[in-house]
């Protein structure tokens, strides 16, 4: 008997010896309980967001040692090295010269960011302040070829969806790089509406940000990118208003005010919306940067101060950016104020500031800090508040440029609803045969006669009225008359002259008082009662002498590594302000407004694309736009027609991190690998092959790991479930099936394998 | 109360018993040695990785992470268990012109991981043969570091050895890579793969 057993006790110690000698098959899974599945702490991500935020800076040699010129926040938007951050200091400048743009990370969340990366400017947007970089190198001169950098990044989100009151989580670095990143949280407290940009061209905010953070992100609720803070450092007769003094640039023993010193703003209450980046994150993802245009000639720039004028406020802007009507004073619960204003002699990239005092105490609210102009040399802005109600008060606005006050108004708000005479919305357009009103526009064909129609309220009989003409900023003609109509209704005038091709202006008075005022065009010539002024579009793929060259079609096969587009024009006056939009499938990539400087008929005029490769596979499309109306749009497609699906990185997901350790120390393993399986695979499908593979990591010194991809999310109802698996020298392998994720499955998602030696 | 205590002298195994107990012995004895020839059978064993397009075929351990999607490689393959760096062979294919020589594809590699591996430096250059083919064989060394920027490790020393073999307008590479420390180790792995190598 006891030999028996014996016998029985040694075939078992025997069989078990046969299982750990054959460790290493694929199939020995280990229980499920070996890996455990901590559960989240935090709804939003905020390890991902400080992990994708780094610290910008500029830096210049000064017999060959590198000084900082310029600092800043940044955000990592895709996984091989896409940077979001404010231009003004990511660019070269005068106060920031540059010879190596360094990138430090987050590489301890509780410890300062560590410089590791070179960058380098994709494209940038000075009017907008906002640029795309990207990671080129090692800091020791190494290359990082395209697309091996694996890091962690956010997603931009839509920036038109966040409202008054949302909470959103800010996060940069609050110093000179010798803190770590900082989360500050606040709400929205409003927007500010500019020109071009629309109601929302900054999101307001309550959190208190230093200036350093400029150029990180706001986050909403799902972690989304939804706004740059943004503050330009505040200049004074071309030096920083605010800057410090670091280095002994000068080489001359001591740090002081001799030497260049790294501008800093105030602190930051706005934000530029993510959605005014798309554009360029998305033409830097494509790899599509503008090519080569027609050569022209630009206007002389005229050199002296900057010129304001004609001030005057609106409560209403109509869909070409004009204002709808000219008020004097609003009445109480108004809940949007536009100054409109002429500007003359601006320089993109100028910092300009709005300062709004109301009964003489400055309130942040409705101001605007120091930010960079993006409106040109000259033409017609506004700035504003819309959607915000306004408190009932005396409101002083006060623009500043470069720190200098160059103009002001004054408007009152409260009391009742006025019932003051008013004209407002004024359209222009031609009388046809009938003496009806058609061709509605802010653009219209030359000829001999044009007529403006306006709404009026509240006219009285014998109210005397007028209206005067401007042909380029000069008059043309003016009337006045006692007005002889009703007291409500819609009114045309007509003014007869040779309508030749330029930008022209009405303005109505009231008793000698400014009460409505628009702009229009005059360029082309009629079609229908509509102004032609494009034709012959044509798209290529190369120009030869400025004429279309290489292949001539609208459908192009896949493979071609530049895109242009030709067309003819008339009569359109030289310093006309135009837009041309490049878009690839519906979504703008570059839009850019100037005057035109080309001769007034003309063909062959060209604007291209260039890819750094090939151009994607895509539909291009070729806007045009005079005075924000738009005039002409083709298209031409590119392989497919359309964007190979997931070209956008997604950031999605959960992570999946955790560490590997000795069962039996309780120590790290170094370089012990851990492999998540596409949820399509489990362990025992697993044959060792790559494209099973969705992520793997190698643990490091400390034995942690984080799987450098995200993982999908299933649903509640059809969750996605993966395999891991547990990889080292001398330890029993883990594997373990199921793990589910779905939309509730918080990130990270932090696994701990405790792995035994065999 | 008085408690007696039997001590008795432990009878002697019978034949039978005795028997029973060497044959045990024997059994695990056999079986751990069975259990040790499937260990090492399944660690050495291996399985045939080809481009049929390039006409390249060679015999690669089974159960390393086997990759044929790399745009600079054939195929490559890495030992998951090993630590701290995975042990790595590869075959890579570059296309040259028909004045080319082993050592100018070298100079090119070398080149090209001069700006992408840190420290990269070659170690020595040697005349080889691989069958009857004339063949360059090439030690080098860089410095390996963890990439994710969210993870700590001292950087590695990594030892490597590249096989270039002209065949026609396209050169073969055989690549051998290891931690420093370990590299002569496990260079069999790259001998034998050279032995497995068929090039059609």
């Amino acid at each position: 008997m006891m030999a028996h057993h014996l016998f029985r006790r040694l075939i078992l110690c025997a069989g078990i010896l046969v299982v750990l000698a054959g460790a290493g098959l694929p199939a020995f899974a280990p229980p499920r309980a070996a890996a455990q599945a901590d559960p989240p702490l935090v709804e939003l991500n905020e390890d991902v967001i400080k992990q994708a935020t780094v610290f910008v800076m500029q830096s210049f040699l000064v017999t060959g040692q590198p000084m900082i010129s310029c600092i800043g926040s940044g955000t990592l938007i895709s996984r091989d090295g896409l940077i979001l951050t404010n231009a003004h200091s990511a660019t070269p400048s005068e106060a920031c010269p540059s010879d190596v743009l360094v990138i430090a990370i987050t590489v301890r969340l509780d410890e300062p960011p560590i410089p590791t990366y070179t960058a380098e400017v994709v494209d940038a947007s000075h009017g907008l302040d906002l640029a795309v970089l990207r990671i080129n190198g090692y800091l020791d001169g190494r290359e990082i070829l395209p697309g091996s950098l694996e890091l962690p990044f956010v997603e931009l989100g839509d920036s038109l969806n966040v409202g008054l009151d949302d909470t959103i989580t800010i996060v940069g670095y609050p110093n000179f790089g010798n803190d770590p990143v900082e989360v500050t949280r606040g709400t929205v407290n409003g927007f500010t509406a500019e020109a071009r940009a629309g109601d929302r061209a900054w999101i307001r905010t309550s959190a208190v940000i230093p200036g350093t953070m400029s150029g990180g992100g706001a986050y909403n609720r799902d972690g989304q990118l939804i706004g740059i803070p943004t503050i330009a450092p505040a200049r004074a007769g071309g030096e920083a208003v605010d800057c410090r003094y670091l280095q002994d640039t000068n080489l001359d023993g001591r740090a002081d005010s001799s030497d260049h010193c790294v501008p800093v703003g105030g602190f930051i209450s706005a934000l530029r919306p993510s959605r005014l980046a798309r554009g360029l994150v998305r033409a830097a993802a494509l790899g599509i940067r503008q090519g080569e245009i027609s050569a022209t000639n630009p206007a002389p720039s005229q050199d002296g101060e900057p010129v304001f004028s004609r001030l005057f406020f609106s409560t209403r802007v109509n869909e070409v950016g004009q204002a709808s009507n000219v008020v004097g004073s609003v009445p109480a619960g108004t809940t949007s104020l536009y100054l409109f204003f002429d500007y003359n002699r601006m320089e993109d990239g100028a910092v300009y500031e709005l300062r709004v005092s109301v009964d003489n105490v400055q309130d942040p609210t409705y101001s605007l800090p120091p930010v960079t102009w993006s409106g040109g040399r000259r033409g017609t802005w506004y700035i504003g508040t819309a959607g915000l109600p306004l408190r009932n008060g005396l409101y002083d606005f006060r623009l500043f440029i470069e720190g200098r006050e160059v103009a002001s108004r004054r408007i009152l708000v409260g009391g009742g609803p006025a019932d003051e005479p008013a004209f407002t919305d004024i359209i222009f357009g031609l009388l046809d045969a009938n003496g009806n009103l058609v061709g509605t526009s802010y653009v219209l064909p030359e000829g001999s006669a044009i007529q403006a129609r306006f709404n009026y309220r509240n006219m009285q009989p014998g109210t005397p009225w007028s209206f005067v003409w401007y042909f380029e900023g000069q008059e043309l003609t003016r009337d006045t008359a006692a007005w002889d109509g009703d007291q409500q209704g819609t009114r045309l005038i007509t003014a007869a002259a040779d309508f030749l091709a330029g930008q022209y202006r009405l303005e109505l008075y009231i008793d000698g008082v400014l009460s409505a005022t628009a702009d229009f065009v005059i360029a082309g010539a009629a079609e229908s009662a509509r102004a032609a002024v494009f034709s012959n579009f044509r798209f290529a793929t190369a120009q030869a002498g400025g004429a279309p060259g290489g292949t001539i079609r609208a459908d192009f096969p896949a493979g071609i590594d530049r895109l242009y587009v030709f067309f003819d024009w008339r009569l359109l006056a030289s310093g006309t302000m135009w837009t041309r939009r490049w878009l690839v499938d519906g979504d703008v990539l570059f839009e850019i407004t100037e005057p035109w400087n080309a001769p007034p008929d003309g063909e062959n005029f060209f604007a291209s694309l260039a890819g750094l490769a090939a151009l994607p596979d895509a539909t291009y499309s070729f806007e045009i736009s005079i005075a924000n109306v738009t005039r002409q749009s083709v298209s031409a497609r590119v392989g497919l027609g359309q964007l190979p699906v997931g070209t956008f990185a997604s950031a999605a997901g959960i992570q999946m991190t955790g560490r590997i350790i000795d069962a039996e120390t309780q120590e790290g393993i170094p370089g012990a690998m851990f492999i998540v399986l596409n949820p399509e695979y489990s362990v025992e499908d697993f044959l060792w092959d790559q494209s099973q593979v969705l992520g793997v990591s190698m643990a490091d010194s400390e034995g942690r790991f984080q799987i450098p991809v995200l993982l999908p999310r299933g649903t509640e109802d059809d969750p996605l479930l993966y395999s891991v698996l547990v990889q080292a020298e001398g330890y029993l392998p883990l594997s373990a099936d199921g793990i589910a994720v779905t939309e509730e499955t918080q990130s990270p998602v932090e696994i701990n394998a405790a792995l035994s030696r065999n | 109360m008085t408690e007696f205590v039997e001590i008795r002298e432990s009878a002697p195994l019978t034949f039978t018993q005795r028997w029973n107990t060497y044959l045990a012995i024997v059994l695990a004895v056999g079986v751990m040695v069975l259990g040790i020839t499937l260990r090492d059978s399944n660690l050495n064993a291996t399985v045939t990785l080809e481009n049929l397009e390039s006409g390249v075929r060679a015999q690669v351990p089974a159960n390393w992470l086997q990759d044929t999607r790399g745009e600079d490689y054939l195929f490559r393959v890495r030992d998951p268990n090993a630590v701290p760096f995975k042990t790595t062979l590869q075959v890579s294919v570059l296309t040259v012109g028909p004045d080319a020589t082993p050592d100018l594809v070298l100079n090119l590699l070398t080149m090209q991981r001069s700006s992408r591996f840190a420290t990269y430096h070659e170690i020595s250059r040697s005349d080889a043969m691989l069958r009857d083919d004339p063949a360059k064989r090439m030690v080098y060394a860089y410095t390996e570091f963890e990439r994710n920027p969210a993870l700590q490790s001292l950087p590695m020393v990594i030892e490597g050895v590249d096989l270039v073999v002209l065949q026609g307008t396209q050169a073969v590479v055989v690549t051998y890579r290891e931690e420093q420390s370990a590299f002569d180790d496990h260079l069999y792995r790259f001998e034998s793969l050279l032995r497995t190598l068929e090039i059609f």
